[in-house]
């Protein structure tokens, strides 16, 4: 038993000294990555019969890094989950284990000499169409499989017929071995031990079967990842390039409990922060808008699959995204103002550090443009003229958010920025053919019906010598200019659409007059102004679809 | 025996198990070489 002791004894002090180094976030990303690379590459070389090094499979390495990334994510999170320990603790732990990646290749070349055994990912002994072939595909993965407990001993069949070649079995056995001595390490508790390696196990299941996972239980053939995306982005297709949108989606799901898992009070002071009702309309709203006139207006009946759903979900993760970085860089720039206006928010509030709000702008900046890419180039060039507008808006030394109604002509372009990027996602509309009168209402209306969301910011603007209509004229005169601005904005609703002149004369006056009342009521409240606007939007957007 | 002992005792097996794997992978290098061979991601 003393042998066993002083073995244990070794552990612990190891574990204890690896934990402690300081990695850091970006330590940790790129010293995770930098193996993952290295690993590539040397599979690359190893498996030189399946041009991984061609340009032709250049997505293979976005698609192998996600993997990687997803699974450490994965382990972090069940490690954490089972010991309770830090999480930025088992992180570093974790990132020691990575080096592991490295030996399949490097056995695989030392061995074969460069002939190489067979990387794949694995076919499950059933379709996984139904919960109970899920549960015995995983059941037999875990036991009988390649990587099984009880791999029978002798008789090996040959790894391409099990698609999984002796360096990688090693690779993950050893993985195992070092991670369930890490869990009784840090439990001493048996059940932990246990449900630890079948949580292990799942995770490994689902990433060595990955494709199977994304397709057969949506009632889908493995072989649709051939076909990717037939409406959104007909460029999404072919088993890396879809392979990696579904590991990226995996990937900020997990990435996300990470941070939740890190620090919960940061995490919730970044989701409060997102101004919700400007997300909704000014940005979800307006990709909704543009979807539907997008849909509506296509000239032969669209058949979307599971892929072209993911590839919207992207569009809107890229908006929700793209929006949480802009919002970072405006606190960042407007840090003063909202020292005296908006005191709540969270940099004067102490509820997030100055560097928390640039790590966040960053890392959502990120996820942004990648998820972007995926849904399409179109949608992405959109996406990054919005974020050049966002800049331009907020950073000095343009800040144009300083002009009153240039300001505003801004805003307006970056939503109906957000809407044309909406109607793209619909791969066959063109640009060109967005409706010339909604983007006119857009770039006209807009900017005239804005100018209400300075009256709440009046204080700060007052004091950080922001000029709007409010700091110009007084608060409660600013009040009527701007209610002023807003029935002429919705007067030109009937005369975009003459042919319906009376109708939206009608519906214009109505809005018109509710609009006033918002505005004026008091005491003020911002969301009564946006209520009008959504009943705004609505029409505009249903009147899209029938002018189309 | 107590807790500890039950924990340490299934840790052993797991690892045991692991182990037995990779000692059963290592031997399994003979005879790797095939001349047919599957495409990586062609599932």
């Amino acid at each position: 038993m003393s042998i066993l002791h002083r073995f244990g004894a070794r552990c612990i002090a190891l574990i204890e000294r690896l934990e402690s180094v300081p990695v850091g976030l970006w330590g940790w990303l790129f010293g995770m990555s930098a193996v993952v690379v290295l690993r590539n590459f040397l599979e690359g070389l190893s498996q030189r019969a399946l041009n991984i090094l061609d340009a032709d499979n250049a997505m293979f390495f976005p698609h192998a890094w996600a993997f990687y990334v997803v699974a450490f994510l994965g382990i972090i999170l069940i490690l954490r989950f089972l010991t309770g320990e830090r999480i930025v603790r088992v992180s570093t732990f974790v990132l020691f284990l990575a080096p592991i990646i490295l030996l399949p290749p490097l056995f695989d070349l030392a061995v074969t000499g460069g002939a190489g055994g067979v990387i794949g990912y694995i076919d499950p002994a059933v379709t996984l169409h139904s919960a109970g072939n899920i549960i015995g595909a995983v059941v037999d993965f875990s036991l009988w499989g390649p990587f099984g407990l009880l791999f029978p001993m002798g008789g090996v069949p040959d790894d391409s017929a099990i698609r999984m070649n002796f360096g990688i079995r090693i690779e993950v056995m050893l993985l195992f071995a070092a991670l369930a001595w890490y869990l009784y390490i840090k439990t001493r508790n048996a059940a932990r031990v246990i449900l630890g390696v079948v949580m292990l196990y799942a995770g490994l299941f689902t990433l060595a079967t990955f494709p199977h996972v994304v397709t057969e239980p949506f009632g889908v053939s493995v072989y649709a990842l051939f076909a990717g995306s037939l409406v959104v982005n007909t460029a999404f297709r072919g088993a890396n390039t879809v392979l990696f949108g579904c590991l990226f989606a995996l990937l900020v799901a997990l990435g996300l409990l990470w941070f939740r898992a890190n620090d919960r009070r940061t995490f919730a002071a970044v989701w409060k922060n997102i101004r919700l009702s400007r997300l909704v309309i000014g940005n979800f709203g307006m990709l909704t808008a543009g979807l539907i006139i997008g849909i509506s207006s296509s000239s032969s009946p669209l058949t979307p699959d599971i892929f072209d759903h993911l590839l919207v979900l992207f569009a809107y993760a890229s908006v929700l995204f793209g929006w949480i970085w802009a919002v970072a860089r405006n606190d960042l720039a407007d840090e003063r103002g909202d020292r005296i206006s908006e005191s709540f928010r969270p940099l004067p509030s102490g509820a997030l550090t100055r560097n928390d709000m640039r790590e966040t702008g960053r890392l959502a900046l990120f996820v942004s443009l990648v998820a972007a890419f995926l849904a399409g180039f179109h949608f992405f060039l959109l996406r990054i003229v919005w974020m050049c507008i966002a800049y331009l808006y907020s950073e000095p030394p343009f800040r144009l958010k300083r002009f009153p109604l240039l300001s505003n002509v801004v805003l307006a372009g970056a939503y109906c920025i957000t809407m044309v990027a909406g109607y793209v996602l619909v791969a066959r509309n063109n640009i060109f053919d967005f409706p010339s009168g909604i983007a006119c209402l857009m770039l006209v209306s807009l900017p005239l019906l804005m100018e209400f969301k300075n009256i709440k910011d009046y204080e700060g603007d007052r004091a950080d010598g922001v000029i709007t209509i409010p700091v110009l004229f007084g608060l409660e005169r600013g009040k009527r200019v701007i209610a002023g601005f807003g029935v002429l904005a919705f007067l030109l609703l009937p005369f975009v659409y003459p042919a319906r002149f009376a109708q939206l004369f009608l519906v214009g006056s109505a809005l018109a007059l509710w609009y006033v009342y918002a505005v004026t009521v008091k005491p003020y409240r911002e969301w009564r102004v946006f209520l009008v606007l959504s009943a705004g939007i609505l029409i505009a957007a249903w009147l899209g679809i029938i002018g189309s | 025996m107590n807790k500890q002992h039950i924990a340490l005792i299934i840790t052993l097996i797991f690892t045991a198990l692991f182990v037995k794997n990779i000692i059963m992978n290592a031997l399994s290098w003979r005879g790797v070489m095939q001349p047919e061979r599957t495409m990586l991601l062609q599932f």
